[in-house]
């Protein structure tokens, strides 16, 4: 019966050929994107977490501030 | 304490001013106790649930309404879900966003709002469930009055955490944020989606939704509350503390970008892999299979991700706890995102749904990838707020193979007991009929796994004991800072067009640095799934093979399936037989989708501990349920069932009957106009006509304004309908 739904709208069988376009499309472009992202910029945001508290003093786990 | 100069990471500003401010640490160890306190209670229902099934007939639960396995099993989810887990997000979101954005919280009011806010929801869960004052709905047990504050809360912590970004003095916004703002747009979606139900009084709702639509609107949250309560959030807390406590940067940043799209736009597709073989359309079946499967892609990204972040900081695994916490937690994370694409294949799923094998799955996710990477926190979090050391690493480390162990334990068996229900309840004899025609015989097949089980269970939150005092004496061996003094440089009010290095920007990069066209981009994504899997689904609904046998229930029957919500019957009785020759054989005509167009809320199940119940209607007399719910080992032995003696002693309550049949009027059920006021006096013929039947046969003090008539008239009547002629 659903068939019946999907029949009643006009040209239908374009819809999943535009869908699976723009889901590749999508996923393209943002690979495209990270693979053109600029070297430095990436360090630079990857290392936030690991930069953003000061230094306790004998702490096994303490970033060390000078990783850069 | 001495500072140390930060860096700036936005290049192009020009001497800028350098604030300085505090990080609030009280409003992260106020969620860090919470997690634990609550993690503690819900394991321990989870534990006494467990209890309860290889011990029915103990004297501690057995015939204690508030006690019995049904109300507790949601008060176990509900618990670990959003109680335990929920506070370890709000926990490492509060601690993580504060130093990733260079600024406190932007209103300390809006932060204990929302903690108080956040607990005293626990608090009502606590004291509703066990009443049995539920929904049904899985996951999302909670009566209209509590889902309108969890929403307001949730606005509450959303608004802190958007306008403590646009406080930033990070122009970027790190890949947890993403994460942080993807969950608390999504689970504001899934909430309101899938809690709209019109009251019937104080604690008492119906879903807007009936039947099949209930149902792929509850599967669609109850996926998604995995995905996005469960996984996004931690994946952001993965994104923040294992590069902290591996102190090296997370092994790919751009992997994290793909992975963060990829995951957010795929996952919200999946949710009919719950409804596979069901009533629901095939085509939805179909999207939420091929999703299903794709999700494996992004999830072992993420896993890949978090386990390369250690690469060449092995060896500080077998030294450091929290490091081998969390390579358990990400582990556990690859097996269970694994499983679910395998699991979603129909074919596989014909086998394990239903079975204990979900419930193995489920706790693979939940004590191995929420729990270990919680406590993996927990153990980097506390000395560093404390300022000073762990008290032990030994204990530490007993903690990690206690709760190593438990999982093992607890998931193994129960592995093995879903391969072994689907093995018999699917054996057929040479003579072409089913081995295990007693359903009861798959049942006691199980118990040893049960116990063991609840061995792993034990182990697990011995476990979480051994850290309690771990944490509780580093505590106080330190002192807390509750306030951290931090300085960064403002941030520039223009944004450089290009970076550094003179190349042009890209659309990315723009929507890294916009909270709020992040959150909106992010919830377009999520839409176009449930839309397209929900609209085509509610215009197909006047086009279900409407069966025009199939009419709404009496007042007695809808009374009586109240009583059912009530009792959690759906935590262990599915009431969809699929259409497999197992199935037909054992329980009579496969579900059609017609049959539940007037079921507000839906009562599938996703369990079978007991056999489905949706053809039960005259396949024993009222005697038969009256004996068996009141003591049902009086009946078999070995059942596994709670006793409801309450049922036989309990008064019904008809005053609430017009309410409730106005309120389904409202939902379109074709009650006739002003039956509201008549429905009493068909109930109490109905229930007389019940009760008397039961005196005739045998059950002597049966009485006809007690629960129990009112259970039987709707156990009676399920399934029933498409049998009666159809009345023209």
């Amino acid at each position: 019966m659903y068939k019946d739904v999907l029949r009643s709208i006009s040209d239908v069988s374009l819809y999943p050929v535009v869908a699976i376009l723009i889901f590749f499309a999508f996923f393209v472009a943002l690979i495209v994107y990270v693979l053109r992202m600029d070297k430095t910029q990436v360090r630079d945001m990857a290392s936030i977490p690991v930069l953003d508290e000061p230094v306790v003093t004998g702490h096994p786990s303490t970033p060390n501030t000078q990783i850069r | 304490m001495t500072l140390e100069p930060l860096t700036l990471n936005s290049p192009g500003t020009a001497a800028p001013q350098v604030d300085r401010f505090r990080y609030d640490n009280a409003i992260v160890r106020n969620f860090a106790i919470a997690s634990v306190a609550w993690g503690l209670a819900g394991m321990l229902v989870g534990l006494i649930a467990a209890l309860e099934m290889v011990m029915p007939s103990l004297f501690l639960w057995d015939g204690i309404p508030f006690l019995s396995f049904g109300r507790i099993r949601p008060l176990h989810t509900n618990a670990v879900i959003f109680a335990f887990v929920g506070n370890g997000i709000f926990m490492g979101v509060y601690y993580s966003l504060q130093r990733l954005v260079k600024a406190p919280m932007y209103s300390k009011a809006l932060s204990n709002i929302h903690f108080w806010g956040w607990q005293l929801i626990i608090l009502s869960a606590l004291i509703t469930l066990p009443l049995g004052i539920t929904t049904s709905k899985e996951y999302a047990e909670l009566e209209w009055p509590i889902d309108l504050a969890i929403a307001v809360v949730w606005v509450v912590f959303g608004l802190n955490m958007i306008l403590t970004i646009m406080n930033r003095r990070e122009r970027h916004l790190y890949v947890a944020i993403w994460f942080y703002i993807a969950t608390w747009v999504t689970v504001a979606v899934l909430h309101i989606v899938n809690s709209m139900a019109l009251p019937a009084g104080l604690f008492k709702s119906y879903s807007v939704f009936a039947g099949v639509q209930d149902a792929l609107v509850q599967w669609w949250y109850g996926h998604n509350a995995v995905a996005f309560f469960l996984t996004t959030p931690y994946l952001g807390l993965m994104y923040y503390f294992m590069p902290k406590a591996a102190n090296r940067p997370v092994f790919s940043y751009r992997l994290s970008i793909i992975h963060f799209w990829a995951l957010i736009f795929i996952y919200i597709w999946a949710g009919p892999h719950h409804l596979l073989y069901s009533a629901l359309p095939d085509w939805a079946q179909s999207l939420g299979t091929v999703f299903s499967v794709m999700l494996i892609a992004p999830s072992w990204g993420g896993m890949l991700n978090g386990l390369l972040t250690l690469r060449g900081a092995w060896d500080k695994v077998q030294s450091d706890h929290v490091l081998k916490f969390m390579v358990v937690a990400v582990t556990a994370y690859g097996m269970a995102t694994f499983e679910g694409p395998m699991l979603s294949i129909k074919s596989f799923n014909a086998i394990t749904h239903f079975t204990d094998w979900t419930i193995a799955h489920v706790h693979v996710g939940a004590l191995g990838w929420n729990g270990f990477l919680t406590f993996g926190i927990l153990y980097w979090l506390v000395p560093r707020m404390w300022r000073t050391e762990i008290f032990s690493a030994k204990l530490a480390n007993v903690h990690f193979w206690l709760g190593t162990l438990g999982i093992i334990f607890y998931a193994l068996p129960m592995y093995w007991a879903g391969w072994t229900q689907a093995a018999m309840w699917n054996e057929f004899g040479e003579d072409g009929r089913l081995v295990y025609g007693n359903f009861l015989d798959t049942v006691t097949q199980l118990i040893p796994m049960y116990w063991t089980r609840a061995l792993g269970g034990t182990l697990y939150l011995a476990g979480v004991f051994v850290m309690v005092y771990n944490l509780v004496k580093t505590a106080y061996a330190g002192k807390f800072q509750a306030y951290e003094e931090a300085e960064a440089p403002a941030l520039a009010k223009e944004e450089p067009a290009h970076n550094a290095n003179g190349r042009r920007e890209y659309w990315h990069r723009w929507i890294e640095r916009r909270p709020l066209q992040m959150l909106f981009w992010s919830l377009i994504l999520i839409l176009i799934g449930g839309i397209v899997e929900m609209v085509p689904t509610f215009m197909v609904q006047s086009n279900i093979p409407t069966i025009a046998s199939v009419k709404p229930y009496t007042p007695l029957e809808l009374q009586g399936r109240d009583i059912y919500t009530r009792e959690g019957c759906y935590t262990c009785h599915s009431q969809m037989v699929r259409p497999f020759r197992s199935e037909t054989e054992r329980y009579g005509e496969y579900s059609k989708a017609g049959e539940f167009v007037y079921d507000h809320p839906f009562q599938w199940g996703s369990k079978r501990t007991g056999p489905d119940l949706h053809r039960l209607g005259g396949k024993y007399p009222d005697s038969w349920h009256y004996n068996h719910m009141r003591d049902p080992r009086s009946m078999f032995e070995q059942s596994l069932m709670p006793s409801y003696p309450w049922l036989l002693k309990d008064k019904l309550d008809i005053s609430t009957t017009p309410a409730k049949i106005r309120t389904m009027q409202a939902l379109g059920v074709p009650y006739p106009a002003g039956y509201d006021e008549l429905a009493n006096e068909d109930l109490q013929k109905q229930a007389e006509k019940i009760a008397a039947g039961l005196r005739e046969t045998g059950v002597e003090n049966a009485v006809a304004d007690r629960e129990i008539i009112a259970l039987i008239a709707y156990l009676q009547r399920l399934g029933t309908d498409i049998k009666a002629e159809p009345t023209k």
